[in-house]
């Protein structure tokens, strides 16, 4: 009669043994967990830093692109370093070409 | 007996060896499970301490410490010209600011900072001790990115949260000085100041947005705050930033070449009211709008009056036109060189013989002008010049138009009627003249002038458009053709704006020099003159009108020869930036296909 009683209590003491260990355990999971959320959350903060920084990078050349297509710009560069001038109105002639008709064909005849 | 006593006290004795562990170890779990217990039982009560009792005044310390209040700063609109090119964009910049509650060596810190953004020490430290136990000062708003840069190197070795970077977005103007006084800018907290920046600036404007952002303990920012602010509108112009290359470019020569005191240009579609270009000089760059002068910013285009001289016979002739109290075939008899009305005596400038009513226009007769004025009379030409829309604004979205002065018919003198005849006595702005002259060139309706063509959410919806607005019509087509054909004259041989003709297209114009009235002598001035000129071209087909308008030019000061010039330069490069082919060339050979 006495054998089971004490198999009971060893399951107790074993019980009462383990469950501050799994509440540790439990505990430590949360902490882990929590701490791989922070970092991911620098990671992120990291790669919204450098989309920023693409961002204004972007903003950069799309105002230097704007910069250089001005027309004084170019004027400067095709004057000045290409040697090129301003069209004479008289050589600019119009070409208006009116399309035959019938079917457009690639032909050698 | 003994022998079984002896067992049974062995018996005893085995089992009290059995139960001594097992109570011993009974005794020890129960002294485990209370300490355990306690150890829950106490931070379960501050468990209930931190999160019931304080939890307010603790939340709120916690959120002071890692949840921070940030106000982003929006990006402004784009401003582009009708072909869809950048004139005002936004790029982002640093802005540098202390925590001076954290500077523990204000002299230091302001020696390190002062020689990277050009700000005497002294000022740097003047202004941390007088912040001295606040947690935020700026330090240097929207530096460049070289400036940045020596900044950025320089924040390692200073004491962590002693000073910290914003990304602030700076107006930039790729187009640096090109079309300034139509654009205006914006002050370093993106309010619009000047020009289309402030007239639209509700528009342009974005949403200011403030989110709360997570940071550890070391300042740094955690993912998951919200980074996207609200953008402003973007706005269309009606310019061409080619034509206001074309326009500043000329109108640069002839001030360099007159030496003038300033100078305008606007170029107007007549038939739309569309601006395409409008500049002055002196100009400034909108990307430094601190290093101008008053005198600079001046858009004096639609803010500055002045006397309009010959050009408003014009306006003269086609109201008398109009009411047919001439006719083409009229003479006109300026043989005398002079006329005396009222007591003041106006002359020619050159003296002439009769004259037809077109030959007055051709050759700008005064004594015509006046005698064409006189059979108009008082009433009737006050009527025109507002129905010509002089006296009032023309409407234009732009900021400091002014009505310019028309005097009611009441308030005339014996002399006022002949003077306005001949462009005295009446002030205007450049733009108000302009408008004046497309009524001739589309056929005679007044268009209301303007030069924001549409205004575009970030989503791309339309949200305003402007469309052409004819105000009302103010002479007859055949009035306004029969003008179109006197003023073409006036750019032919023996008229006085020879040198406006452009090779290969018709141009329709006036040429027009005024003295300035000189309030301290009370007097017009015999050294002082505003030169102009203003037309149209292809004369019979309109695609642009243009005003030139040359404050007191040194050496020439007659209209012909100081603005006609430059309206004859702009008109030939624009027409090729245009592709509007010649009409007339007897030498050109023509190309066909077949």
């Amino acid at each position: 009669m006495s054998r089971p009683r004490v198999k009971n209590s060893r399951k107790k003491g074993l019980l009462m043994f383990c469950f501050p260990l799994y509440f540790i355990f439990c505990l430590f999971a949360i902490v882990w967990l929590k701490a791989a959320v922070i970092n991911l959350e620098y990671e992120l903060g990291e790669l919204d830093r450098l989309r920023v920084e693409h961002v204004r990078e972007r903003k950069m050349v799309v105002a230097q692109r704007a910069s250089l297509y001005s027309t004084e710009k170019i004027e400067r560069v095709a004057v000045d370093r290409l040697g090129m001038t301003l069209p004479v109105r008289e050589n600019v002639f119009y070409v208006k070409r009116t399309p035959a008709a019938g079917p457009y064909k690639a032909s050698l005849k | 007996m003994l022998k079984v006593q002896k067992a049974d006290e062995r018996k005893l004795w085995d089992e009290d060896t059995k139960r001594l562990p097992l109570e011993n170890s009974r005794k020890r779990g129960i002294v485990i499970i209370t300490v355990i217990l306690f150890g829950f039982g106490v931070i379960l009560f501050r468990l209930v301490d931190l999160m019931v009792l304080d939890h307010e005044k603790l939340s709120e310390r916690a959120a002071q410490q890692y949840i921070r209040e940030k106000t982003l700063t929006p990006q402004r609109g784009i401003i582009w010209d009708r072909n869809l090119k950048e004139m005002a964009t936004n790029i982002e910049t640093d802005s540098l600011y202390a925590v001076p509650v954290k500077v523990k060596n204000n002299n230091q810190l302001a020696s390190q900072i002062a020689p990277i953004i050009n700000v005497p020490s002294g000022e740097i430290n003047g202004l941390l001790q007088k912040k001295k136990g606040k947690g935020f000062a700026w330090l240097a708003r929207r530096v460049d990115l070289e400036t940045s840069r020596k900044l950025e190197g320089l924040r390692s070795p200073l004491k962590e949260g002693e000073i910290g970077f914003v990304t602030e977005p700076k107006r930039y103007y790729p187009k640096g000085q090109t079309a300034s006084h139509i654009l205006g800018f914006s002050n370093i907290d993106d309010k619009g100041i000047a020009g289309i920046e402030l007239v639209y600036d509700e528009y342009l404007k974005g949403e200011v947005k403030s989110v709360s952002v997570g940071v550890d303990a070391r300042g740094r920012s955690l993912a998951g705050d919200i980074r996207e602010t609200v953008p402003g509108n973007n706005i269309i112009l009606t310019i061409d930033e080619g034509l206001q290359y074309i326009v500043e470019r000329e109108l640069t020569a002839a001030m360099e070449e007159r030496k003038a005191k300033a100078a305008v240009a606007i170029m107007m579609d007549p038939m739309t009211g569309e601006i395409l270009a409008l500049a002055n000089r002196p100009t400034y760059d909108p990307n430094t709008p601190a290093a101008a002068d008053g005198e600079e910013k001046r858009n004096r285009a639609i803010t500055d009056i002045y006397e309009p001289g010959s050009t408003m016979k014009s306006v003269l002739a086609s109201a008398a036109l109009e009411e047919k109290v001439v006719r083409t075939g009229d003479m006109f008899d300026a043989s005398a060189g002079a006329i005396t009305v009222g007591g003041k005596t106006i002359h020619d400038v050159h003296r002439h013989g009769v004259l037809s009513f077109q030959e007055v226009i051709q050759k700008s007769s005064n004594v015509g002008a006046v005698k064409i004025g006189m059979r108009l009379g008082a009433a009737k030409y006050h009527d025109y010049l507002k129905k010509f829309g002089f006296g009032e604004k023309t409407g234009i979205d732009f900021p400091g138009e002014v009505r310019g002065i028309l005097r009611g018919v009441k308030n005339w003198s014996g002399t006022s009627l002949a003077a306005m005849s001949i462009g005295q006595e009446i002030g205007m702005t450049p733009l108000q003249m302009l408008r004046a002259y497309s009524v001739i060139a589309n056929g005679g309706n007044l268009m209301k002038p303007y030069i924001v063509s549409e205004i575009i959410s970030p989503a791309g919806e339309v949200l305003k458009k402007n469309a052409p607005v004819a105000e009302r019509r103010i002479i007859s087509e055949k009035t306004a053709a029969t003008m179109r054909n006197i003023l073409k004259t006036v750019v032919e041989e023996g008229g006085t704006a020879q040198r406006a003709s452009v090779k290969g297209n018709f141009v329709a114009g006036k040429t027009g020099t005024a003295q300035i009235f000189d309030p301290a002598t009370g007097h017009y001035s015999r050294s002082r003159f505003v030169s102009s000129f203003v037309g149209f071209a292809p004369a019979d087909n309109p695609r642009i009108a243009l005003i030139v308008v040359v404050y007191e030019p040194q050496g020439a000061t007659y209209g012909g020869l100081v603005a006609a010039p430059v309206f004859k330069n702009i008109v030939e490069h624009a027409f090729a930036y245009l592709d509007v082919p010649m009409e007339q060339d007897e030498n050109r050979i023509y190309l066909v296909s077949r």
